[in-house]
């Protein structure tokens, strides 16, 4: 790569390289002139500047002016505009030493992160999350009023309000005092639930001991007539016994032929009773009136 | 755009970015109400034709179709598996991670409690000692009883569980002890105080308990902090009754009683921040919004 110089690179934009080199030399001696020009007057004003300021720290060195091949070559000679260019040169060449300090090669993003600076242009955003309102609000919060970002984004909208209160009723549809009232009223249900229970239960204990003797008292009844029959049902087998000598089975005819007369005997015995009952009956009577007439005479003879 | 000074709303800022930034109106973005046409969905003709989708013979075609989940009479198995509702619920049931006043204690004697302040949930997620994840259903700490015989120290707690026996060796020395309900976005906020301010946003207001949580913090047997403080008071002398120690009277050390006593407000995070406020740590200034329905929002 061969050095051109700086006017040469300037030419080369507008005109093609081959053919015009004597236009493109006699256009760097116009230019370079001007460069001169330039310095004379800058240099003119650097010291009519110092004297004006008096005592400032500008030192009397004059700078080297770059060549800024941006600029309009044409100047208008009015003193702002050369002081302006005095103090923008002065910047260039504060950043143009500063750019050789910094070997960090990191991206001028991330050093000036890692110098706590603003990365980004609120103003002019570079990527499309710089403009959301999540990154401006952290922004705010990092770099405070700098950032010339309105605050009021930290806040919601009113729509956003309008559903944040929405959601909270929906949420939250009793206030505590009525959450605190319903609560105590299930309490006292429960409570009094458990009471009647209770009351319940004890009633019923006190009539305890009641239930359980009519209850062995059905069971003792049961029992009786239970065992009653089966009593009588052994005497029978054992009659039966005594009579045949052997045990005899219920349902044998023999049982039943048995069982047939002892029922004609008990019922001549019942008969017979009945007739000495009523013999001893009548006589007892009899002879109550004997003695009754008797002792009716008796008194009578009296 | 100015700062602070400026009249222009929010909204009409976000407006007016979202504008300049939008691309222009085109056939290619736009579409039409959800149901302003229906779609063909029967095929009617050429390739939609003939099965018209429905395949050969059998229930397909005939359109008689098994119910879902049928398997041609073996016993489904949506049916086979019985239900076992062990974790029911579990999703909506709320954790307390555990801090010991064993804990407590060598927190205060190293030094990395200080018991000059009252202690909250910020205050001990900055010793960096717990973890919280609100996310993983976890509502703040609980304060156990390991360690409760030896405790000494002299505090104005708040925590977000805390049985008797803790309650009454908490006051057993003088101190303050309240249980309070924080919801998760309070919680992410309460965590991490300096990543919350970083975030630029307003500090939120703090939600009310949850129906299942109102008896037990309007109880002033837990202390909790919706609870009547004379009833409070009242059950500070029963409770020392019962366990069998003097109450000690806050009023005695007239310095710290201020401190003791401070507690929060229903709907407040941080002590001495109210919610709605801006808190930037760059200027050191704390900004309040203006607008009517935002004061009324946060007030509320």
């Amino acid at each position: 790569m061969h050095f051109t110089p700086p006017g040469e690179r300037f030419v080369k934009r507008t005109f093609s390289s081959a053919s015009n080199i004597y236009v493109a030399n006699q256009i760097r001696q116009s230019v370079q002139n001007k460069v001169k020009e330039m310095a004379n007057i800058t240099r003119a004003l650097h010291t009519s500047f110092t004297k004006s300021i008096g005592n400032s720290k500008t030192t009397s060195k004059i700078l080297s002016i770059p060549f800024n091949r941006f600029a309009s070559t044409d100047i208008s000679s009015t003193t702002e505009l050369a002081e302006q260019e005095v103090l923008n040169e002065k910047q260039l060449a504060a950043a143009a030493l500063e750019a050789k300090r910094n070997k960090s090669r990191l991206k001028p993003r991330h050093y000036k992160i890692l110098h706590g600076q603003m990365q980004v242009d609120p103003q002019n955003p570079e990527f499309p999350y710089e403009k959301t309102v999540k990154f401006r609000r952290k922004l705010i919060a990092q770099h405070g009023l700098a950032t010339g970002i309105n605050l009021g984004i930290a806040w919601s909208t009113k729509e956003e309000l309008q559903e944040k209160t929405e959601y909270e009723k929906v949420a939250h549809p009793f206030t505590l005092q009525q959450i605190v009232e319903q609560k105590k009223k299930l309490r006292e249900e429960e409570m009094k639930k458990i009471e009647t229970r209770q009351k319940d239960i004890e009633l019923k204990m006190g009539k305890l001991a009641l239930w359980m003797k009519e209850l062995k008292d059905r069971q003792e009844k049961k029992e009786a007539v239970v065992r009653a029959a089966q009593e009588k049902k052994d005497i029978l087998i054992e009659e039966v016994r005594q009579h045949f000598g052997y045990v005899v089975s219920m349902k044998d005819p023999k049982f039943q032929e048995m069982l047939e007369q002892k029922e004609k005997e008990a019922k001549k015995a019942g008969k017979e009773m009945k007739k000495k009952v009523r013999v001893e009956k009548a006589t007892s009577k009899a002879l109550a009136q004997a003695e009754a007439v008797s002792t009716g005479k008796e008194i009578k003879m009296e | 755009m100015a700062g602070m000074g400026n009249r222009v709303l929010a909204g009409t800022d976000r407006a007016l970015d979202l504008l300049r930034e939008l691309p222009r109106l085109s056939l290619s973005n736009i579409r039409s109400n959800p149901k302003a046409f229906k779609r063909n969905k029967r095929g009617r003709g050429q390739h939609g034709g003939k099965k018209h989708g429905a395949g050969n013979k059998g229930s397909g075609q005939r359109q008689n179709f098994m119910r879902l989940g049928y398997e041609t009479g073996n016993n489904p198995f949506y049916l086979r598996v019985p239900k076992e509702p062990y974790y029911k619920g579990h999703h909506l049931r709320r954790e307390y991670p555990p801090i010991s006043l064993m804990q407590l204690q060598t927190l205060i004697d190293t030094g990395r409690l200080d018991t000059s302040k009252p202690i909250d949930l910020s205050a001990l997620c900055n010793t960096k000692l717990f973890q919280l994840s609100p996310l993983e259903n976890q509502y703040g700490f609980q304060l156990t009883d390991e360690g409760l015989d030896n405790f000494k120290g002299r505090v104005n707690i708040e925590v977000q569980y805390a049985s008797e026996q803790v309650i009454s060796a908490i006051e057993r020395n003088g101190g303050v002890i309240t249980t309070a309900f924080y919801d998760a976005p309070s919680l992410i906020a309460m965590r991490d105080p300096m990543k919350f301010f970083a975030s630029g946003n307003p500090i939120p207001k703090r939600q009310m308990p949850p129906e299942n949580a109102v008896e037990y913090y309007t109880d002033p047997k837990n202390r909790g902090y919706l609870a009547d403080p004379d009833l409070i008071a009242l059950e500070r002398f029963k409770l020392a009754q019962k366990y069998g120690y003097e109450l000690p009277d806050l009023k005695k050390d007239p310095e710290l009683l201020p401190m003791m006593l401070e507690r929060k407000d229903p709907r407040q995070i941080f002590f001495g921040l109210n919610p709605g406020w801006l808190v930037n740590l760059k200027d050191k200034k704390i900004f309040e919004p203006e607008d009517e329905q935002l004061l009324e929002y946060f007030r509320s």
